[in-house]
């Protein structure tokens, strides 16, 4: 193989063995499309800002260019998102396959990490999109954020080469380091930094946004650090980087979905049923403590702009919060279906099955109850309809203290779902299996009733005293799911198999269910993500660079809801290439599950 | 294949099926707020009064914290019968002095029992001038009060409003030093309500001297130490102390390197 490189590019090619392509080939080329990308686009960029006639905004229909940036930029969002999240749990996995010496857990990493390195391409391709559309349609606020983070854009350009070349040698390399596991590793650990990086730097960019800081009234820059470590900075990389290992899982199980119903032989069935079940463990680990970086994020906002974190809770938005539970709703649901649907594979399993429709009718109780709206902004006509600004009976269900109780009984249903599936082909032989099952369902029980104890107590108590009780509502929970793991984990230690799990028996619809799941969840991050960003209503930089174009306006619900849907479908027929593509690297592993 | 047409399918099923959900929720569309229009020549204290009215339910976005009538949700004091109450609330404040200072200063005085968190309304998000703050004074002492519309003030403040180019997305970075600097005398450092330059012809701003040429006859450190401390040397026919010795602490040195900059250019 020739190419134009350098010696350390032919010295890796020298270690390939058993990669796809070889790995100096692999890195060579990784650098020639980012670089090409990169190039094109700029290139781009200044022709037609050279061409073009001189302008603050240029146009694109009426309010066209904004639902264009909209749309690239939530696509590249999705795909870095894909690209940065999923190296954190195949470095995870990887660690697992390393340490129980379980062909398995390696052979899932490198499922994980040949999806990253091949969609690496098509981010980049958005990104460069991103650029062009930005620069073209809103040459002015380019060229201030330009100036705003100046020395940042050229750590970027290293960054996301670095990312493309450890990228390639974490796969490429990855049978040839088979004996060196932990070098590997850490190549990996080092790719998630770098990765890591990207999303803290891109994020100071989207927080100065919202956020702004470090500025004078004019809008000149006073400290660069200013500008970066502004109010919603952290809150925002938290939130992404927790969002990003949830969304990587989501788009991990959706492909293992798609292997599993195009699979040909049993054996390729089984591993994806596992793969698929393990993907969406992985995004509804990462979804539990989402909302709690969520209330950090809006802490920030209130705590930098009353008025703005009013807004973004009781104002325009309000509705498309409803909106959010019941994708909420729909995801805990689904996630219990497909726990449900997969119990019916594991023998044994049919001594829990009559748990299930109390489960399910707390299930839609809480999700009911979740979905009640309490105060909104309504029209006159809708006041009167309802008889207030809240319905008199139902509204009193979609206060905080309901909703709270709800989500968090929501959160213990499918816990319970959880656990009677771990349970499911297991027979506890501890001589202490009494007292321990009685502190787990005591432990369950408990939390119940203390949740459910302060929802009511916080009817009768001052707002301030109420928001307080939402942290203790959650502090019970979360100790039920340590806690209670823990306990499980010790009490069925060495238990008796009564059954065998057979994978891959399982019906077409629970990979439909994963599906579903998948797209649930994307949804959610693009809806979550046009509140987030508009909340800055009609400015770019909230009370900084004013928005005086014509698409400085909110659109009706309807609207951004369609252009939601169009980026996520648009994000799936991309991530179907990527599926496409990725089904034609195989390895030949021997694993048993 | 197939199987990739089914997914792709069942994906599009979904995702329109949250996007038919999410239009059958009431919809809402939220526009900027309109820009009051007024004749200053025909301007009348109602108009006024209507103006500050409208100005306080839309861009003033008033009413995200407070309420016109008590309403114990709401984060800050109700308006009704703040006209009646207004002067009583600072010794030596009036009505309209304490409304304005509310408004433009408001942590100066924060009404007990509610938190200090009211952004001033002149400076962004709301961004008011000085019409739409004096309109909505007048608002707001008409609930409980009487406004006492200064209808040639107000008139002169709609015809400078009327002036001033709706502000545009801000490039400051790109911008030459002088260019900055004229941002900010016209801006934060407020320069314009005094002096006239060619950027800012206002005949009103005549308190201090008119600076459309002190390029050519000032240097620059004569410039610099005017704004630092402007009574060392006190211009002919201008009495001393009324420029205050603020700028200091108001302009970063940056900002005040750019004003030097562009009063230096003005020649």
């Amino acid at each position: 193989m020739r190419y134009p490189g350098s010696g350390l590019l032919r010295a890796l090619d020298r270690t390939e063995a058993h990669a796809p392509h070889g790995v100096g080939a692999g890195v060579f080329k990784g650098i020639f499309k980012t670089l090409a990308i990169l190039t094109v686009s700029m290139l781009a960029v200044y022709l037609l800002n050279q061409t073009l006639p001189d302008a603050t905004y240029r146009e694109f229909g009426r309010g066209g260019a904004r639902i264009v940036i909209w749309l690239v930029a939530q696509l590249h969002l999705m795909l870095g998102a894909f690209m940065l999240g999923a190296p954190i749990f195949a470095v995870i996995v990887e660690v697992i396959g390393w340490r129980t010496k379980e062909a398995k857990y390696d052979l899932l990493a490198w499922d994980f990490t040949k999806l990253v390195a091949v969609a690496g391409a098509i981010t980049s391709l958005t990104g460069g999109a991103m650029l062009i559309v930005f620069a073209v349609f809103y040459p002015k606020l380019f060229s201030y954020m330009r100036g705003i983070f100046m020395p940042t854009w050229y750590l970027y350009v290293g960054l996301l080469f670095a990312e493309v070349i450890l990228v390639e040698v974490y796969f490429l390399m990855w049978d040839r380091m088979a004996r060196r596991k932990g070098a590997h590793i850490l190549m990996g650990v080092l790719l998630n930094l770098v990765g890591t990086s990207i999303v803290f730097l891109t994020n100071a960019w989207a927080a100065f946004m919202m956020t702004p800081q470090g500025v004078s009234d004019a809008g000149v820059r006073e400290s660069l650090w200013k500008v970066i470590h502004t109010y919603s900075w952290m809150p925002l990389n938290l939130h992404r980087l927790v969002a990003n290992v949830a969304f990587g899982g989501a788009v991990a199980s959706a492909y293992a979905a798609f292997r599993f119903l195009s699979a040909k032989t049993d054996k390729e069935r089984a591993y994806f049923d596992w793969m698929g079940y393990i993907g969406n463990f992985i995004m509804i680990s990462a979804l539990i403590p989402l909302p709690f970086m969520g209330y950090y994020l809006g802490r920030e906002i209130y705590a930098y702009s009353e008025q703005m974190g009013v807004s973004m809770m009781g104002g325009a938005f309000s509705w498309l919060w409803i909106v959010q539970a019941a994708l909420i709703g729909a995801l805990f649901t689904g996630l219990n279906y497909y726990l449900w649907l997969s119990m019916g594979k594991i023998e044994g399993a049919q001594r829990y099955r009559k748990a299930i429709p109390p489960l399910l009718v707390v299930l839609i109780l809480c999700y009911a109850v979740w979905l009640t709206p309490h105060s909104l902004v309504a029209s006159l006509e809708e006041a009167r309809a309802i008889g207030g600004t809240h319905h008199p009976v139902l509204g009193v269900l979609g206060v905080m203290s309901a909703k709270n109780t709800a989500v968090n009984l929501m959160i213990l249903t499918t816990y319970l779902s959880f656990l009677f599936y771990r349970r499911a082909n297991k027979e506890c032989t501890a001589s202490w299996k009494s007292v321990g099952n009685g502190v787990l369902w005591s432990l369950v029980a408990g939390a119940a009733v203390y949740v459910i104890y302060l929802g009511v107590k916080g009817y009768f108590v001052p707002a301030i005293v109420r928001i307080g009780y939402s942290v203790y509502q959650v502090g019970a929970v979360a100790c039920v799911l340590i806690f209670g793991t823990l306990l499980d984990v010790l009490l069925y230690r060495g238990a008796k198999v009564v059954g065998p799990i057979r994978w891959g028996r399982m019906p077409a619809r629970s990979q439909y269910t994963l599906l579903f799941l998948a797209v649930s969840f994307i949804w959610l991050m693009g809806l979550m993500g046009y509140i987030r960003s508009g909340v800055r209503q009609f400015w770019h930089v909230y009370g900084v660079v004013k928005d005086t174009s014509s698409g400085a306006y909110l659109p009706a619900h309807g609207v951004s809801g369609m252009i939601v849907s169009s980026a996520v479908l648009i994000f799936f027929l991309f991530i179907c290439l990527v599926f496409y593509l990725g089904q034609k690297i195989e390895k030949k592993v021997e694993i048993s599950l | 294949m197939q199987v990739i047409g089914r997914l792709v399918l069942f994906v599009a099923a979904v995702t329109f099926f949250y996007a038919w959900f999410v239009t059958k929720i009431p919809q809402s569309e939220s526009l900027p707020p309109e820009e009051i229009k007024l004749d200053p020549e025909t301007l009348t204290c109602a108009q006024v009064v209507e103006a500050g009215r409208k100005t306080l339910t839309s861009k003033g976005q008033c009413l995200v914290c407070h309420s016109i009538e008590p309403d114990p949700k709401a984060r800050g004091p109700a308006f009704s019968g703040v006209g009646a109450r207004a002067a009583k609330r600072r010794p030596g404040l009036t009505a309209p002095e304490y409304i304005y200072q509310s408004m433009t200063q408001p942590q100066a005085f924060v009404v007990e029992g509610y938190p200090p968190i009211m952004p001033p309304a002149n400076k962004p998000p709301a961004d008011l001038n000085e019409f739409e703050v004096s309109a909505v004074v007048d608002y707001l002492l008409s609930l409980g009060g009487s406004p006492t519309c200064e209808l040639d003030r107000l008139k002169e403040l709609l015809r400078a409003a009327a002036r001033e180019a709706p502000k545009p997305a801000v490039d400051m970075a790109s911008l030459s030093p002088a260019d900055r600097g004229r941002e900010i005398f016209l801006g934060k450092g407020t320069c314009m309500a005094c002096h006239i330059t060619p950027h800012n012809p206002n005949p009103q701003a005549i308190v201090g001297p008119d600076l459309s040429k002190v390029g050519s006859r000032r240097d620059a450190d004569f410039i610099r130490k005017s704004i630092l401390d402007p009574n060392a040397d006190v211009t002919e026919g201008y009495p001393p102390g009324v420029m205050p010795p603020i700028f200091a602490s108001l302009l970063t040195p940056e900002e005040l390197n750019d004003v030097v900059a562009y009063l230096s250019s003005l020649r």
